[in-house]
């Protein structure tokens, strides 16, 4: 079906199709009763469909659910007075503006206005409010939907890239959590930890639904890589049996942090984390520090282990993790050859973050 | 006579002995509580059982299988006859022996300990899991503490006793031992 609209002849007023749609409802009813009352010299008029779909929008937003009523019932109203006027006008349409030289514009294009409901939907491709500010027809930047089959759809506004500049995430809660681990306890010196790569916080825009604006963010990416070995500590030396056991050991550290997702200045769900988990490995050997002359040898290892794991996101950073206890097993070697098992456990040497 | 021990924080024990069995009594702490009793028999000896005097006894064919075992596994310690030393393990812990003694330093250090034993006494001997644990207190040459050790021997099918490890793992063994060497370190004061 075509539609014919003449921009030159006899367009109705914006104020005009307020009066008009004012007595819409009884207007209407009687237009459906008989046909041939219906008035041919009052023309559709788009503007008057964007202007409900504006005011739909604002109402959807502000849940006025009042007024969402009486909007539809409006909508509802000038869809039946459009139904009457192709249906009794077209042929004069078509001659007056045959007559005239009017433009004929096809279906898809000819209601322009948006349809405020998304039940609303007659024409496909027509514009459309979703009620959703973050979605749009073409999905780059805010403005109307289009009516996809009966329903009005949106695509959601992407992430676009904001000022090409980037800056490194700072970890230093994390540094700061390992190197007060080591001096606290006074055990290992781990100040040779080695940190490489970097953490990126690339600047972006996007859509926020609850502001009904375009917003500016981050979005994250890349890793760091947490590693140590071969530093010492010092392990106090027990007692076993016989024998007072010294102890040598060496600590080692591998983990990665990483940064993923965005960041946006909207007060919606939270959708990054820089987060990551660093191993801690301890070993090393037992010799005699002091024995009874009945003390051949002692062998056998020290081993320990943990992690020490770092989250941030929409909330404070979170350190968490347990490294520790150190424990000995091995064993003594007494004169006549006789072995005795060492089972040695360092209670008070466990650090954990919290 | 019996001797309190404190083992752990949570844990004591209460050493019972006679002349002819020991018993160990664990306690929690708590009041409540029953106390677990472990007792083995064994032997208790006076302080005049020296290896002097089991060898004299020996000679007279009258000293028991564990007293001779002690007198032989002494000797050939101070020895550095490392067959003759395999030769008192079982069979089936001479290959690893062995692999102990080709540390040349270890080999030193029980030559030199032993060879050092210018006294030694039996204090006790006991029965648990099937061996025979002998107490023995040693007097050095330049020393006034005495040392004490543990020989566990295991009875073969041949009825002779060999030297064994057959309990460095065992969890009790380790305890009865701690027990032992606190009651016998109080009655080694005794000794001259």
């Amino acid at each position: 079906m075509e539609k014919i609209i003449n921009s030159g002849v006899m367009r109705v007023a914006l104020s005009l199709a307020l009066a008009f749609f004012t007595l819409l409802p009884m207007t209407a009813s009687s237009q459906t009763n008989s046909d041939q009352d219906f008035n041919c010299g009052m023309e559709y008029d788009p503007s008057t469909a964007q202007r409900l779909g504006a005011e739909y929008r604002v109402a959807l937003r502000a849940r006025d659910y009042e007024r969402l009523k009486e909007l539809r019932q409006e909508r509802e109203s000038l869809d039946l007075w459009e139904k009457n006027y192709t249906r009794n006008c077209s042929d004069q349409s078509e001659e007056t503006t045959a007559g005239s030289g009017g433009d004929e514009v096809d279906e898809d294009q000819g209601s322009a206005g948006v349809t405020a409901d998304p039940q609303m939907c007659a024409v496909e491709g027509q514009a459309c409010d979703d009620g959703l500010f973050c979605t749009s027809a073409s999905g780059t930047a805010p403005g109307p939907d289009s009516c996809l089959g009966s329903s009005c759809s949106g695509k959601p506004i992407g992430i676009s890239d904001g000022v090409s500049l980037a800056l490194d995430y700072d970890i230093s809660a994390l540094k700061d959590a390992l190197s007060g681990g080591g001096s606290s306890t006074g055990i290992c010196d781990i100040s040779g930890v080695s940190w490489s790569g970097g953490i990126k916080q690339n600047f972006i825009e996007g859509c926020c639904e609850s502001k009904q604006s375009m917003v500016t963010g981050s979005a994250f990416d890349g890793s760091v890589t947490v590693s140590l070995s071969g530093a010492q500590c010092n392990i106090p030396a027990f007692h076993w049996g016989v024998a007072q056991v010294g102890v040598t050991a060496g600590i080692s550290l591998q983990g990665q942090v990483t940064g993923s997702g965005i960041k946006l200045d909207c007060e919606e769900s939270c959708g990054w984390r820089v987060g990551g988990q660093v191993g801690v490995d301890l070993n090393g050997g037992i010799y005699v520090a002091v024995g009874s002359p009945n003390v051949l040898k002692v062998s056998g290892t020290l081993s320990g282990a943990g992690n020490v794991s770092m989250t941030k996101s929409c909330g404070p950073v979170e350190i968490n993790g347990c490294a520790g206890p150190p424990a000995v097993n091995g064993s003594v070697l007494l004169g006549g050859w006789y072995k005795k098992t060492i089972s040695y456990t360092f209670s008070d040497l466990v650090k954990c973050w919290n | 006579m019996f001797k309190k021990i404190l083992l752990s924080s949570v844990l004591t024990a209460t050493l019972f002995s006679s002349a002819h069995a020991a018993s160990i009594n664990f306690n929690s702490g708590e009041r409540s509580s029953k106390p677990v009793s472990l007792e083995f028999p064994g032997k208790v000896y006076d302080s005049a059982n020296t290896l002097s005097a089991i060898e004299k006894r020996a000679a007279k064919s009258d000293a028991t299988p564990s007293e001779e075992f002690l007198l032989a596994y002494v000797e050939v310690n101070k020895s550095k006859d490392k067959e003759a030393i395999l030769d008192m393990w079982t069979s089936e812990e001479r290959a690893e022996i062995g692999q102990m003694m080709s540390d040349p330093e270890a080999l030193r250090a029980n030559s030199a300990f032993f060879s050092n034993i210018v006294a030694s006494n039996l204090m006790a001997t006991m029965q648990y899991r099937g061996y025979e644990l002998l107490y023995v207190s040693h007097k050095l040459q330049g020393s006034s503490t005495r040392i004490s050790q543990v020989y566990a021997a295991s009875k073969a099918k041949d009825g002779k006793l060999y030297a064994s490890n057959g309990l460095a793992d065992d969890f009790y063994y380790s305890r009865l031992s701690d027990v032992m060497a606190e009651y016998l370190a109080k009655e080694v004061l005794k000794l001259k």
